[in-house]
């Protein structure tokens, strides 16, 4: 104790008196608030989904909000808090008017994202991922997108002049994050999904009428579909054939890349690459008998034989119908399974023959699952859509074009195994899909698909929908779980911990869907089955001239998988496997012996001229930032190897770091909580061991051999 | 019995519960293992990664042993080159974002990661520095929070969230921003226990200045037992040149497992108070004049013969923060030394529950209940008041208890305190309504469950009792009580399905309702539910003062003699001594540690008692109100200046023992009172005859657990007309940084909280047009006050929390009788 007289609160700071504010709640606010609470009262997550509700409904949640929903909710006003702070979907601040945000999402760091970062200065805001990889680098300022960005272009960007650089210049994207929308835009969406449903319960006494379905995914809808579906309404109207002939908006089935795609229901027939002016002149021939009929198949671009599988129904039914979904096949495996004596058990066998696979890092398969958790007894199927992007990226597809099927697959899970309780989680920042699966469910369960007795059969199951913070991507299964039960720490339990918390198994919309797929095939015909469960979607991003979703064989290499589909792929030297997650693997020549596709969601492809130090160091600082914080190596382990190749790329680096950096990607593969760190560390690892030569280049002879680093000596 | 597995660690062949963590298992067996983030008071984390160990039978992967559990045939490796590598790449890369500043750290030498850089061997050469996080954290006045030294391992918000319930801390942003933090970055506004930065492993929350804790190796004092409240708890006074720098406690310490609260941790400087009392004083020409121990003793001396001479009574009232041989001397002293039977332990809240509530219905006058019930418990019902203010070790154990068992744990009571939101149900019961919904839920019991009722029919007294139970319906419980039907119902049906049921009864001046009828109806109604006798079951009545329980054990009050035996005849209650004095029949009052003036509600005559008294002798560590009336007053030592036993609500003998010496002219209460026996002709027994006496008294305390005399139900008085509640209730139950008098004396709890505030929910003060920091008049009807406001978000709204203090400062003196409570109009003041 200094000085000789007892301890005095004189001798503390003036500045660290109490402060006390009042910020109380306006009346209005506390009314939402109020009205959010009494809705969810006892429903599980509701801290989370409140907490997007309101961030929608507001815009931002601020202080004093997060303190009254603690209060009502019972829980601690840090752990609000400390959600609102973890979800990058939500904000404790007003939007301060339009500024520059920058995609921070890996196919956007691939080219020069790094540099574009750099270039639009301070006042830019990077977020995790705007969902338009195909534009990639990418920027929004207001309502306005900027894509295929330079560095340059950027400058001026941040810099205020908007005029001129942009190469392409387009409204926002319908199935962005949520932070994209407008108010307006989500209203008009809203009213939007409402009308079509009542639209087509109308369509379904009225037998007579046929759709032209309009997509409305990411990709297409970037590409003018809405001004496309309003020119097909229009041109209808004009002739009179409104009413037997309607434009249904549908969601995205994938493979479709770059072009509008209109389709037919129920046939099946689709046309790609409608633009305004084609699509007047398709109604013009459709028009002039007033029907139409699947020998009008011969259309260019159809390819109805793609439309199996997992994505089968994506784009072709509307996700808002169940009777669509039913009538192309749905819940036939869940009455087989409900329906028959001894169905689950033999079931249960049929999928653990089949080789079906999980999603997850060994490709673990989904019948010895089901048949371990059946024996432990497993409460609740949690079917997150967590994941790297390009899992995201899949996982959103089904989950807003073929929800029943998600949803199918998850009562199958559920009934395996013997849980009685699925949770469907799509991720928070995504309105459009949550609104999408909570009206599946709903209409699930209006439809004795969910409940006490499903199809009458007997059993039970029920579901809720959680909207999930996007950084839960990197997070457990206890961290899942515990924000399931609401209990809002999004810190991830430790295992030993785990225990007190229900037992629940973990499956993937994608898995979920195949689920289904394979149990409606027919039991004579178990090759087909096999076949369809080794199916994967895989996601392109990076350095293609489109990005596109396909679906392939699970023992596909790369170098197939780029046959597949069709990508062109000139001068490509390296592909990411996995995303930020999976390793760097080598030249294209060396991919087809190498690799295989082997349950991984996403590729990204660069070019020749991509300086893979430069590459490294936008890849970490993109999962420095994701980082939770929560384990020591995914927090200083990531940040070490990201300063490593920044200062790499910046000739800061000595040549005897590189045995230091190697430690350090070790140690991450080894000890890192999660798959963020342990991902980064195999990226490293593979780039180390793949382009060794490259990386020694910079550190030992001070030069960059793509000429990409500008501060050292090229070739 | 749980199952037991076999894994293999080293090489050696260890057996282990089935369940347990590795790291549980590896330190049980002696291993050493680095941690950083690890304490086995909170959920295991797995943050730091240093606890990595190799297992072999999956092909050497590392796991953190901390939240890993051992499995059958689990083989281990602690200590290979993997093992020993991935802990010191884990080292280096935390010191990338460590401020480096060890020279000048003030955790330097206490620092674990100091510590496991020198143990590991990481070489400094291997160390990468980058920009550092934020520099500044969380603001308090007590704390300084530095996070460019944090290390991220969350100790300080696990414990500050599952141990202590407050949930004042927590992490907010992510990636590399990520840092602990208040809520919206407020100034941290909690209970001050000062667990985070005992926690801290690393330097980033540090007590600031001149709090300033003292490293290890440079000494601390005497293992002793905090005296400020009976919860019991085991402390370490550092002691640098004889005085008190700061408090320490170990995790392996029960019963507070290094938990302390705000009082213990901070409240020492009181020792080295410049209010302290260091020379005896006596009245001459009416003013109290510093004087030698030598006239100070002989004026009492005469004073008790003066009185003896004139036939007037002798009455002493000792306080229950004497220890256990102080308390047995003091009775001696008077009962047998001077002869008189007026002795007790004065207005001690707690008292009258154990004596006038627990003992006629079951027989005795301890807690049948202490903390391992109270942890065993299936359900805990706690009345009257929050633990959380009054008895912070308490609300652990029940926090605890719902963690890792999932107890269940039901409140009933009119105040607030905040472990409201930690309960699976709460009552906010009108005031004084505790009782009537006692009887409530008793006539539900009784009413619904046949089987119930037939085996309670057995119990003394039953019948009248049931009759006066079924007079509590619904209608007339919800008139006093403000619970509908409903709930009580619900609330007697959770208590019926309990098999272990513990009552938890917080004892503190101001709680409203009679402390007495509360502790008989929770009596019977362990009685009716048969948890009264069994393990895991009881009533645990939490009196205020430290040795509560010890003193009423010895003989210190006027019914009871040591070991419990009724006073053949009784001495006088205090109030009724009060009175007497008040009407002359008094002729030598000695109030040791008490001050009726400053703490004693104005109708127990305590002004006319003291002005009434031939000769007041006031023996105490402080100048108090009440010396005003003194002939004589004595200085004593407190605190951990003492030497002794104390007896803790939990019926545990605890260990005083003296870390500092007392200042000079200062001596000890019992030193006191064997002097003024030898100089009254009848020396009190030795030290080794004490010993032996008490060793007797607590001995058949022990033998008499589990074998507890037949209970006897005490009929319920009628219900009283409903009271109505309308406007601000006013609060003056102890609150967490002041219970009584001697914590008034901290500098450092008084800048915590000023003691001349009223507490008032932030609506309130918007709703009042009160500024926070500005002035309020508070009214009661007889009396008023202005007091600064203060907001504080744990008070419920319509409720002014204002301290019950010892010189009157507060509204408390204004109440009439104990136990009453009162509305209070609040206004701003001009």
């Amino acid at each position: 104790m200094s000085g000789g007289g007892p301890p005095s609160t004189a001798d503390w700071p003036a500045g660290a008196a109490y402060e006390e504010d009042l910020a109380l709640l306006s009346e209005g606010d506390a009314a939402i608030v109020d009205e959010l609470v009494e809705d969810s009262r006892g429903a599980p997550g509701a801290l989370g989904a409140i907490l997007g509700r309101l961030n929608e409904s507001l815009g931002f949640v601020s202080p004093p909000i997060q303190e009254a929903l603690a209060r009502r909710l019972a829980v601690p006003s840090v752990i609000v808090q400390q959600v609102v702070s973890f979800d990058p979907d939500l904000s404790s601040h007003p939007p301060s008017g339009p500024a520059v945000r920058l995609c921070g999402g890996a196919a956007c760091l691939l080219p020069h994202g790094l540099g574009v970062h750099r270039a639009a200065g301070a006042e830019a805001s990077v977020l995790p991922c705007l969902g338009a990889c195909w534009g990639a680098p990418i920027a929004e300022e207001g309502s306005s997108r900027y894509e295929e960005l330079t560095p340059l272009a950027a400058r001026e960007l941040g810099a205020g002049k908007s005029a001129s650089p942009v190469r392409r210049h387009r409204p926002p994207l319908r199935g962005a994050p949520a932070s994209l929308w407008r108010q307006e835009d989500l209203q008009r969406v809203r009213q939007h999904v409402g009308e079509r449903v009542a639209r087509r319960a109308q369509a379904a006494v009225d037998l007579g009428v046929r759709e032209l379905l309009v997509c409305n995914g990411s990709g297409c809808s970037v590409r003018a579909a809405d001004r496309v579906a309003e020119v097909i309404s229009r041109s209808l109207a004009e002739r009179g054939a409104d009413l037997s002939l309607r434009v249904v908006r549908v969601g995205c089935r994938g493979g479709d890349l770059g072009m509008v795609t209109v389709a037919a229901s129920p046939t099946g027939w689709r046309v790609r690459g409608v633009d305004e002016a084609r699509a007047a002149a398709l109604v013009a021939e459709l028009c002039r008998d007033r029907s139409f009929t699947p020998s009008e198949a011969v259309w260019p671009g159809d390819d109805g034989a793609a439309a199996s599988g997992v994505l089968r129904r994506c784009g072709v039914v509307d996700p808002c119908s169940l009777e669509e979904y039913v009538a192309s096949g749905g819940f036939r495996s869940l009455e087989r399974v409900v329906g028959a004596g001894g169905g689950l058990a033999r079931s249960l066998a049929r999928v653990e023959a089949s080789g079906l696979s999980l999603r997850d890092e060994e490709g673990q398969p989904l019948g010895r699952a089901l048949v371990a958790a059946s024996a432990v007894g497993v409460s609740t199927v949690l079917c997150p859509c967590v994941s790297s992007e390009g899992h995201l990226v899949a996982d959103s597809l089904l989950l807003g074009g073929d929800p029943f099927a998600v949803i199918e697959g998850v009562i199958l899970t559920g009934l395996l195994c013997g849980a009685r309780q699925g949770v469907v989680m799509p991720p928070s920042g995504a309105l459009h899909l949550v609104e999408q699966v909570e009206l599946a469910v709903a209409l699930a369960r209006r439809r004795g698909l969910l409940g006490p007795s499903i199809l009458g059969g007997g059993l039970s199951f029920e579901m809720t929908v959680v909207p999930l913070p996007r950084r839960l991507v990197a997070i457990d299964e206890s961290a899942l779980r515990r924000c399931v039960l609401g209990e809002g720490t999004l810190t991830p339990a430790p295992r030993a911990v785990a225990d007190g918390l229900p037992p629940a198994l973990v499956i993937d919309p994608e898995s979920a869907a195949r689920l289904g797929a394979v149990l409606g095939m027919p039991e004579d015909d178990p090759g087909k089955a096999r076949l369809l469960a080794g199916l994967r979607l895989v996601t392109l991003v990076g350095h293609l001239a489109t990005p596109a979703v396909v679906e392939v064989p699970a023992a596909t290499t790369l170098e197939g998988l780029l046959q597949v589909s069709a990508v062109p792929a000139p001068g490509i030297a390296a592909p990411v496997k996995g995303a930020l997650s999976g390793g760097l693997l080598g030249v294209f020549q060396r991919w087809g012996r190498e690799e295989r596709v082997a349950s991984r969601g996403s590729v990204l492809l660069l070019g020749e001229s991509t300086c893979v130090v430069a590459l490294l160091a936008s890849l970490l600082s993109t999962l420095v930032r994701e980082a939770c914080g929560a384990c020591a190596p995914g927090r200083t382990g990531v940040r070490a190897l990201h300063e490593a190749f920044a200062a790499m790329a910046e000739g800061r680096l000595g040549g005897g770091s590189l045995a230091a950096v190697e430690e350090t990607a070790a140690h991450l593969r080894a000890t890192a909580r999660c798959e963020l760190g342990r991902g980064a560390g195999r990226l490293v690892a593979s780039a180390l061991g793949a382009f060794r030569a490259e990386i020694e280049a910079h550190l030992v002879d001070g030069r960059c051999p793509t000429g990409h680093c500008r501060r050292m000596v090229a070739g | 019995m749980p199952e037991v597995v076999s894994v293999t660690v080293d090489g050696r062949n260890l057996a282990a519960k089935a369940g347990e963590s590795v790291l549980g298992l590896l330190r049980r067996s002696g291993i050493w293992i680095p941690t950083l983030c690890f304490d086995p008071r909170v959920t295991p984390y797995g943050g730091c990664r240093l606890c990595v160990v190799s297992r072999r039978d999956r092909e050497g992967e590392l796991v953190p042993a901390c939240e890993t559990p051992v499995v059958e045939g689990m083989v281990l490796e602690t200590d290979s080159p993997a093992v020993q590598r991935a802990r010191r790449r884990q080292l280096v890369l935390l010191l990338g974002e460590h401020r480096l500043d060890c020279p000048v750290c003030p955790a330097s030498g206490r620092c674990t990661l100091e510590l496991l850089l020198h143990r590991l061997g990481v070489a400094g050469d291997d160390v990468r520095r980058w920009d550092a996080r934020a520099t500044s954290g969380v603001r308090s006045p007590l704390i300084v929070h530095q996070p460019d030294r944090c290390v991220l391992c969350t100790l300080c918000i696990r414990l500050c969230h599952e141990v202590q319930g407050v949930s004042a801390l927590g992490l907010q942003r992510v990636g590399e921003d990520t840092l602990v933090s208040t809520f919206a970055s407020r100034v941290l506004d909690c209970e001050y226990c000062g667990q985070c930065v005992a926690a801290c492993p690393t330097g980033a929350l540090q007590l600031r200045p001149p709090l300033e804790p003292v490293p290890r190796r440079l000494g601390t004092g005497q293992i002793t037992t905090c005296s400020l409240c009976p919860c019991g708890c085991q402390l370490q006074p550092a002691v640098r040149d004889g005085r008190v720098v700061a408090v320490e406690s170990q995790v392996s310490w029960l019963p507070n497992r290094g938990q302390l609260c705000a009082k213990g941790r901070f409240a020492h400087d009181v020792l080295v108070s410049p209010e302290r009392l260091t020379s005896p004083l006596v009245r001459q020409e009416g003013r109290l004049v510093p004087t030698s121990w030598e006239r100070a003793l002989q004026a009492v001396v005469e004073g008790v013969r003066q009185a003896q001479a004139q036939g007037r009574a002798l009455v002493a009232f000792g306080t229950p923060r004497l220890t256990c041989e102080d308390a047995f001397l003091l009775q001696h002293f008077m009962r047998v030394t001077v002869g008189s039977p007026h002795v007790g332990v004065g207005l001690a809240a707690g008292a009258r529950a154990l004596v006038e509530g627990l003992r006629p219905v079951l027989g005795t006058a301890r807690s049948t209940a202490d903390f391992a019930d109270l942890a065993a418990a299936d359900l805990v019902l706690v009345l009257r008041a929050d633990p959380s203010r009054t008895h912070p070790l308490v609300k652990s154990v029940v926090l605890a208890g719902r963690r890792r068992r999932g107890q269940q744990v039901v409140m009933a009571h009119a105040l607030s305190g905040g472990l409201e939101r930690h309960v699976d149900e709460f009552l906010p019961v009108r005031p004084l309504g505790e009782e009537a919904l006692i009887y409530g839920v008793c006539r539900h019991l009784l009413t619904e469950s046949a089987t119930r009722a037939r085996q309670a029919a057995g119990v003394a007294g039953f019948d009248q009792w049931q009759a006066g139970v079924l007079q509590y319906t619904d209608e007339v419980v919800q008139g006093l009580t403000g619970i509908d039907p409903a709930r009580l119902a619900a609330l007697a049906r959770r208590l019926g399905r309990a098999r272990r049921v513990v009552v938890v009864l917080p004892a503190g001046m101001g709680i409203p309702g009679d402390e007495a009828a509360v502790a008989r109806a929770a009596a019977a109604l362990l009685v009716l539910l048969g948890s009264h006798r069994v393990p895991g079951g009881g009533l645990l009545i939490l009196g205020e003062k430290a040795n509560l329980q010890g003193c009423l054990d010895v003989g210190l009050h006027p019914r009871l003699l040591p070991g419990g035996d009724s006073a053949g005849e009784p001495g006088w209650e205090p109030v009724h001594a009060m009175a007497r004095a008040g009407a002359g029949e008094v002729g030598f009052l000695y109030l040791v540690g008490h001050d009726p003036l400053g703490g004693w509600p104005r109708a127990t005559h305590r002004r006319d008692g003291l002005e009434g008294a031939a000769f007041v002798v006031v023996q105490d560590a402080f100048l108090t109100k009440t010396t005003r009336a003194a002939n004589v007053v004595l200085p004593v030592s407190i605190l951990a200046e003492r030497e002794g036993t104390v007896v803790g609500a939990d019926g545990v003998r605890r260990q005083l023992r003296a870390a500092v010496a007392p200042p000079a002219g200062v001596a000890p209460d019992g030193a006191i009172f064997r002097e003024l026996a030898r100089r009254l002709g009848m020396p009190l027994p030795s030290e080794k005859e004490v010993d032996k006496a008490l060793y007797e008294v607590f001995e058949a305390h022990l033998e008499a657990r589990g074998r507890r005399p037949a209970p006897t139900l005490v009929p319920p008085p009628p219900p009283p007309p409903p009271r109505t509640w309308r406007g601000m209730l006013l609060d003056v139950s102890p609150q967490l940084l002041h219970s009584g008098s001697v914590t008034r004396y901290s500098a450092v709890l008084r800048g915590l909280a000023p003691i001349v505030a009223v507490r008032l929910a932030p609506e309130d003060v918007a709703a009042f047009g009160l500024t926070p920091g500005g002035r309020a008049h508070l009214t009661t009807g007889t009396g008023e006050e202005m007091m600064v406001v203060r907001v504080d978000r744990t008070v419920r709204p319509s409720s002014a929390v204002v301290l019950w203090q010892s010189n009157a400062e507060g509204l408390g003196a204004f109440l009439a009788v104990d136990g009453e409570a009162r509305l209070v109009d609040v206004r701003r003041s001009r």
